[in-house]
């Protein structure tokens, strides 16, 4: 039996605020450009990608992602400014970006704009990852457990015992539309239905995520599920936003310092100018 | 055609060991590879999903998707996932997805449509219709060097289109005495020869059977079309975009003649749910010959 491991509380609020500071410098370069209407903030979604990179180190998976992934790529240890340069599409180094940031990091196999597009892709990947003594952990929200492929890819992950990590983030919206209204089962129900191994949290309760993901991450053969109830903070586009997330500055749940720190250090990438 | 489907598929699991064959019924081949052919559930979308996963994680896979109507099933992943791969091609393991084409006689109506024209416009995608059993491994060398998936279509054995050999002669008789080049799918290829032999009737004739459907060869055709005096474009099943292309050109380079013909007996194309293209082919043959 594993021991429970204490929430590292002071290294979460780090991580909320370098998102928020991210998130800050991109609202104000995007909120009224047409990518805005296609780039999306992972403000409220941060407790997932922590929880789950605290017990799986980024080489030791391959990782698949929906689209609103800012939050997962920090946390892997991509830094802020990597991620603006490449949405700007600036070069990294010596090569220019490719779209939705294949490029990178090698362990990163998905970044997909099509609702549960990803989920076949990772169990597929999932299999290969096996003969490498590897997993992968598949990223999605809510909406994503309703089109037909994601129950099909359920299904062959459990027939094929594919070593992959479903985690949902759990936000109650499929765009705007409240979850509850286009949704008979719940998503565990969908999980149980063909018996994988599912754990869920609410973030507001911290503690009860990580130590889920804790549970979860120890399972190394077969499919498992965790299921993070979160809450979307604004928009679902930054083109939707009404105002920056820089109010959010003096919320007590991120780190000021670290927000400001990585909201200087975006906006010099996003104004174009060299830092 | 099967076979050397077969032969290459058990090669590259002998020499691969993170090499999979998956789809459907594909136990029945019975190629032993130690758990890696997968027989998959009939879920079209999410089996291709799968494929493109292997392949971006570095696992050779062979997908036997049955039929190529099936692949409407999957055209998300097609359109939209595949190309993504070739982001990181390099990196990418091959990707083989092999599908029976066209209408068949006997077939269902939803198992009967060709949509290779569909699909030799997807981007990135080769799609490929080999002629004889070495053209697969050709393809299959071309499109692994390259770092793009390929789709062979086969027309395997009953399921291989129906032509009806008197209508293909008396297209034959046509341009009797000239040079003539005549440009067919390589499904059709025996058939044309058939006819052209029986016939005698040219001085000269070369049949151009594309390997590739995309990219276009049009350069070799326009040169053909420049050496010889007519040249005749077979038409297969339906839609029949890429022909129109290829006669765009050749009517360009101020051919004598150039026609396209529909190979396509009736009871075919009244198996086929999307036969508008072909009835008017074959009437215009009809006129033609009377």
């Amino acid at each position: 039996m594993m021991q429970k491991r204490i929430f590292p509380i002071h290294e979460y609020l780090t991580f909320r605020g370098r998102v928020l500071g991210f998130e800050a410098a991109l609202w104000e370069w995007a909120h009224d450009r047409p990518e805005g209407r296609f780039i999306h903030s992972s403000l409220g979604h941060e407790l997932a990608p922590f929880c789950v990179t605290h017990f799986i180190e980024p080489c030791a998976a391959l990782w698949s992602f929906y689209y609103r992934y800012h939050a997962w790529l920090i946390a892997l240890g991509v830094q802020p400014v990597e991620i603006a340069r490449y949405i700007t599409r600036r070069k990294v180094g010596k090569k220019y970006v490719g779209p939705m940031h294949l490029l990178l990091r090698d362990f990163i196999i998905d970044c997909n704009s099509i609702v549960a597009a990803q989920v076949p892709i990772a169990v597929g990947a999932a299999l290969a990852a096996r003969d490498i003594g590897q997993r992968v952990v598949c990223v999605l929200g809510d909406g994503a457990t309703l089109p037909g492929v994601f129950f099909e890819s359920l299904n062959i992950s459990m027939l094929q015992s594919a070593p992959i990590v479903f985690v949902v983030e759990d936000n109650r919206l499929a765009i705007d539309t409240p979850y509850e209204t286009i949704s008979h089962p719940s998503i565990q129900q969908k999980f149980h239905l063909f018996g994988i191994p599912t754990l869920s949290g609410n973030s507001e309760n911290p503690e009860e995520v990580f130590e889920a993901t804790r549970e979860l991450t120890a399972i190394s053969k077969g499919p498992s599920a965790l299921c993070v109830r979160c809450d979307r903070i604004g928009a679902h586009a930054v083109a939707f936003e009404i105002c920056s997330p820089l109010t959010m500055i003096d919320h007590p749940f991120f780190d000021r310092k670290e927000a400001e720190k990585t909201h200087g250090e975006c906006r010099i990438v996003f104004s174009g100018r060299k830092g | 055609m099967k076979e050397a489907f077969l032969n290459l598929v058990s090669r590259r699991l002998r020499e691969e060991p993170r090499c999979r064959f998956i789809g459907f019924d594909v136990s029945r081949h019975g190629l032993s590879a130690g758990g890696r052919v997968l027989d998959m559930p009939i879920s079209e979308e999410a089996v291709l999903g799968v494929a493109v996963g292997l392949s971006r994680a570095g696992a050779e896979v062979f997908v036997d998707l049955m039929f190529e109507a099936f692949a409407c099933r999957a055209w998300d992943v097609l359109v939209n996932q595949v190309v993504l791969s070739l982001v990181r091609a390099a990196s990418c393991a091959p990707l083989t997805v092999r599908m029976l084409t066209g209408p068949h006689a006997g077939a269902g109506p939803q198992h009967g449509s060709a949509i290779y024209g569909l699909l030799a416009r997807l981007p990135h995608i080769y799609v490929a219709m080999p002629a004889m059993a070495d053209d697969i491994d050709v393809a299959y060398n071309v499109a692994c060097q390259q770092h793009h998936p390929l789709i062979l279509l086969s027309t395997d054995s009953s399921l291989s289109c129906h032509v009806n050999r008197e209508e293909a002669s008396n297209i034959m008789r046509i341009g009797q005495g000239e040079k003539l080049a005549v440009f067919c799918l390589p499904s059709q290829m025996e058939i044309v020869a058939d006819g052209i032999s029986a016939m005698n009737a040219w001085e000269s004739v070369t049949i151009l059977a594309p390997l590739f459907i995309n990219p276009l060869p049009l350069s070799g055709l326009v040169n053909a079309a420049v050496k010889y005096k007519s040249v005749m474009l077979v038409e297969g099943p339906p839609p029949a975009t890429i022909f129109d292309q290829v006669a765009m050109h050749l009517f360009k380079s101020h051919l004598r003649r150039v026609s396209t013909y529909a190979l396509w007996d009736s009871d075919t194309i009244a198996s086929t749910n999307d036969n508008v293209v072909v009835r008017r082919l074959v009437r215009r043959i009809r006129q033609e010959v009377e």
